[in-house]
This record gives structure tokens, sequence and C-alpha cells, in this order.
């Protein structure tokens, strides 16, 4: 588990991630501490780690997921607006 | 807009969850020749309990060792579908809506036994949205499923003993536990001091304990939270003291509350009982919440794994018609160490009172308590009220975090809300999958 590795784009720039992985631990372990910016403004991270907050939703090949449960998969598009 | 096709499948018995409720029923099935479909919304098995990296997975209490051998059986059957999250039921024709691997299908079971689990409860305070406040539980599973340690240090804040228990895998992952604060004064525990320490893991860790015992403090609450450069700096108060202390990470958790969201669309009858952590299912002694619909796990009462796995193959058993009296009177016993577990590590009711004024309170659509608070004055004193007021719990989690907290808050008022009425989807889902529900 977890040696497959993955090159998926972060924001456009290529990451080095683990297959399988949840994509909010890649983004977590590459140095990204913000997902997504609140309605006021607030930046957000990853809070409950079990899809019941929606604090991680980034876009992956254009949808909206949660960060926290979906697996890196090779060639993966991941966009969200860094603080 | 395009039509998707829809798949429609026939089964006996849905179960709805794949966590250790879920699973557990699915291998008495198995054994007893029954046919059925187990549905997961997670790209894993196991549910909060037994999401380990398969390369990681302690087989120190018995509960575990059943629960990756469960884990173990199960890794290959057909019949148990991962990332299929269940977003409605249709009671004209005893339909169950799923999305699968993104894609519309229909199943229409016999039976349906539920076992959606539960998911944390929070005591709001000011900066609790801060990225670097996150939930013991979120802390547990990027460790135990990725083994990746979000910080070096951390203050562990909240009640209950799974506080100490994640506190503990964090210092055995190499992070540094600056302090476990204990909402509940020592006093209120005592009488239950046995649950401080879950005897199963005691015997791996009983020194550690120990060591981490040393760091906890009891009665204090967090009254804020801010940024001081890269630190936290966490404000905590008892009885009108302060003190402040500096993290990189402070992981929150005060309980449990089941996730009940899919029973109350099959018509369940719910209750509230403080004692299993709020708005649970009911159910006979047989776990039958109506004629065709049964339930394990959680949803019946915040009890631990253990419970869950009794739950399971009480259920399954049942649903084979058979009887077990030895599964029923076990299921006693832990549903009775639940209740007290549950009413000894309870958030004290004035604390609900007095979260400030300017805390979030919905984190999706940033609503203070300032609007609830006057939207409650304004005699909006149900869940849907409040929502249309304020519009808390409108947001993607639809309420499944700042309900709990606003029930609470209202009960600490003497105002008993019914819990929201559901309708579909259950959770939001791409719209593009949806189309072709109808
Ligand atoms: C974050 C967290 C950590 C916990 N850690 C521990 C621990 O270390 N030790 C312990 O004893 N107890 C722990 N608990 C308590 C725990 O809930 C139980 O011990 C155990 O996991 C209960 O098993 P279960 O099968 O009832 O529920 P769960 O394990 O929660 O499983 C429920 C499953 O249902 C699925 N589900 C829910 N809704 C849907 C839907 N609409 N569609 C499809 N699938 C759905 C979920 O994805 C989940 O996998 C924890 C609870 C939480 C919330
Ligand atoms: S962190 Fe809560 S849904 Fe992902």
């Amino acid at each position: 588990m977890h040696t497959k590795h993955a090159l998926i784009k972060v924001n456009g720039k290529t990451l080095e991630a683990r297959e399988g992985e949840m994509l909010a631990v890649s983004l977590l372990r590459a140095g990204y501490k913000r997902f997504r910016k609140s309605v006021k403004g607030e930046d957000r991270s990853l809070f409950c780690g079990m899809g019941v907050c929606f604090e991680c939703l980034v876009k992956v090949n254009g949808r909206t997921v949660r960060a926290c449960i979906t697996p890196v998969k090779d060639g993966m598009e991941v966009e969200f607006e860094e603080s | 807009m395009r039509r998707a096709k829809v798949e429609k499948v026939k089964t006996e018995i849905l179960i709805a969850g794949g966590g250790i409720a879920g699973l557990a029923a699915a291998s008495v099935l198995i054994e007893n020749g029954k046919d059925f479909i187990l549905v997961d919304e997670y790209p894993f098995l196991g549910g909060q309990f037994l999401r380990h990296n398969p390369l990681y997975r302690p087989m120190d209490t018995p509960t575990r060792k059943k629960g990756f051998e469960l884990m173990e059986r199960l890794a290959n059957e057909k019949r148990i579908w991962k990332n299929t999250l269940i977003v409605g039921y249709y009671e004209e024709t005893d339909e169950v809506a799923l999305v699968r691997d993104g894609k519309p299908v229909i199943i229409k079971p016999e039976k349906i036994l539920i076992a959606t689990g539960a998911r944390e409860k929070f005591l709001p305070f000011p900066g609790w949205t801060l990225p670097e406040v996150i939930s013991a539980g979120a802390v547990q599973a990027l460790i135990k499923t990725s083994g990746f340690l979000p910080a070096e240090d951390a203050i562990f804040a909240g009640t209950g003993p799974f506080l100490l228990a994640v506190a503990y895998e964090f210092a055995k992952a190499g992070g540094k536990v600056i302090e476990i604060a204990e909402l509940n004064p020592l006093s209120k525990l005592m009488g239950f001091s046995s649950a401080l320490i879950d005897l199963e893991k005691a015997r791996e860790g009983f020194k550690y304990l120990l060591k981490l015992f040393g760091k906890t403090t009891f009665g204090w609450r967090i009254e804020r939270v801010e940024k001081s450069g890269e630190k936290l700096k966490v404000v905590f108060e008892k009885k009108g003291r302060r003190k402040i202390r500096e993290t990189s990470l402070l992981a929150i958790g005060y309980g449990f509350v089941p996730n009940i969201e899919f029973a109350q669309l099959c018509g369940c009858p719910v209750i509230y009982d403080a004692s299993l952590g709020g708005w649970v299912l009911k159910t006979d002694d047989e776990l039958r919440c109506s004629e065709n619909i049964y339930a394990a796990g959680e949803v019946t009462g915040i009890g631990g794994a253990r419970k869950a796995l009794i739950e399971g193959e009480l259920a399954a058993l049942i649903l084979s018609g058979k009887r077990d009296d030895s599964l029923k009177k076990k299921r006693a016993h832990e549903m009775a160490f639940a209740k007290k577990l549950n009413s000894t590590y309870s958030v004290p009711e004035n604390l609900w009172l007095s979260i400030p004024d300017e805390t979030i309170i919905c984190r999706c659509e940033d609503v203070t308590m300032k609007e609830i608070k006057e939207a409650a004055e304004n005699d909006f004193v149900s869940l849907k009220g409040i929502k249309v007021a304020t519009r808390a719990g409108l947001g993607n989690c639809q309420g499944r975090t700042c309900f709990p907290i606003i029930t609470e808050f209202l009960r600490a008022k003497n105002i008993s809300p019914e819990p929201v009425s559901i309708r579909p989807p259950i959770k939001p889902i791409d719209v593009g999958v949806f189309v072709d529900l109808e």
C-alpha cells in the first residue's frame, strides 16, 4: 500500500503523490494548508477527515469532491483556491 | 438534460454502511446463505474503527482482531460495493437510490439493515474554524490510515476517553502531546474512572497512558483560539481563571452523534436520548425499527466498536430467521455501559448557553451564534425555522455539523426541537448523476 507513486497536477503544478492515498493527505504532506475559502473569506482546511463537514472541497478533473475521501489517481488534475 | 441509464438491482437485504457493524452482519449473512448487498460511501471498508492501513493493523484487542479478520475475509466480496453513496429512499416503490462510482443505481431490497455509524460532535468557540484546529477523529484517521502526523505538537481538548486514545496514537507516532484538556471536572469522572482507560487497550499501552495521564487537566474549557505567528494561542477558562497555551495543532472532540438521516428518510422512528448520544433510532430488542428495517451499530446509540460488532451479528442472525439470547444479553450489557459512559462525559448544559456571540456555528454558511440566538429570541425555535431565518444548515454538509450544536443550545434553553426532516439527496452530489432518478 501507498508505495506506488502517482503524478498529479495541483493548480497546474506537478506533484508526486502516493497512489490510493486520500487526496487531502497528499496535499497536506506537500505543504498545502488550506483547501477552501468560506462564505466570509476565511481559510478552511481538513476538519472532520471523514466526509462529513465538506471543508475539504476541491475540484478534481472539473468535478467537486471531498479531498478527504477521494483516493489519488495518476493523472488527476486538482484545483482549489490557494490563500 | 441528457438522461443517464439507471441500473436496477434486486436483493433480499441491503446493508447500509460497511463499518464494523455492517461487516459483521455481512459475514453472518454469508454463513447463513442469505442474499445481500452492502454499500458504503467510502473508497475503503471498515468505517471509523477499522480504517487502518492494511500494513498496520494492531491486533491488540479482541474486538480489533475480530474486526480485521472480517476485513480480510470480506476484502474481495463482490456483494460489497465501496464508493457507493446512498442518496434517497422512495417509499412508494421501496427503492433505494445510490450513486456507485459516480453513476446512479436503484436497489430494490426486501429488507434493509441500517448501519450508517456516527460522526463527531463539537462545542464551538471563536477560532474553531482556523485551519490548525481539526477534529480528534481526523487526527486519528490521518495517523492510522495514512501514517501521517499532521503536526509536531498538539493539544487535545474536549471530553471523553476518545481524546486520550487519539493523543496516545499521536504520541506513539512521534508527536508531542502538550496537554489533554478534559472539559469535565475530575470529581464528575471519579465515579466512573474505569472508563478512563479502556481495559482492552490498557494491556499494550498502560505505561504510556499513565504518562499521558500526567498531561491531562480537568475542568478547563476553551474560551477562544487565535493565530499567534506560526502557532495557535489557546485561551482556557476555569471558574473565572484563565490560562494560555501555545500549540501547532488543536484537536477537538466532544463525543459522537449517530448518522440517522437515511433511517429518517425510510420513516424509522427516532428518539432523543442524551445518554445514547442524542437522536438515535428506536428499535426493539431484536434491533427492528419497523417491519422490514433493522439497525445496528452507532445508529442505535453511541457505544463503540464492541457494541457495534455484537449488534451487526445479532441483526444478521435475526434477519436469517435465527435467535441468539446470549448475544442479546451481551448487547444489553454494552448498552448499559454506553449509557453510563455517555452520561459521564457529556458537555455540561450551561456551556451550550455560554458560546460567545461571534462564534461561527454553521461552518458552511458562516452563521454566528449571535444570529442563532436572535432567531431563537424571535420565536424560531425549530431547526427548520432557524435554518430558514439564518441559513444555518443550508450549506453542503446539510447541517450535519451545526444541527447537533443548535439542538443542544435549544435544549439547554428548555426547548426540545424535532430533528430536521430529510429529503433526498441525503448528501449533495454532482447534478449530472442525478438526472434520471425521477
Ligand atoms: C471519527 C471517529 C473515530 C472513532 N474511533 C473509534 C475508536 O478508535 N474506537 C472505538 O471503539 N470507537 C471509535 N469510534 C466510535 C465508532 O463509531 C464505533 O466504534 C464504530 O466505528 C462503529 O461502527 P459502525 O459500523 O456502527 O459505524 P461506522 O464505523 O461509522 O460505519 C458506518 C459506515 O456507514 C457509511 N455510511 C454512512 N452514511 C452512508 C450513506 N448515506 N451512504 C453510504 N454509506 C454510508 C460510512 O461511510 C461508514 O463507513 C469513532 C467514531 C468516529 C466518528
Ligand atoms: S474534512 Fe470534512 S469532509 Fe473532508
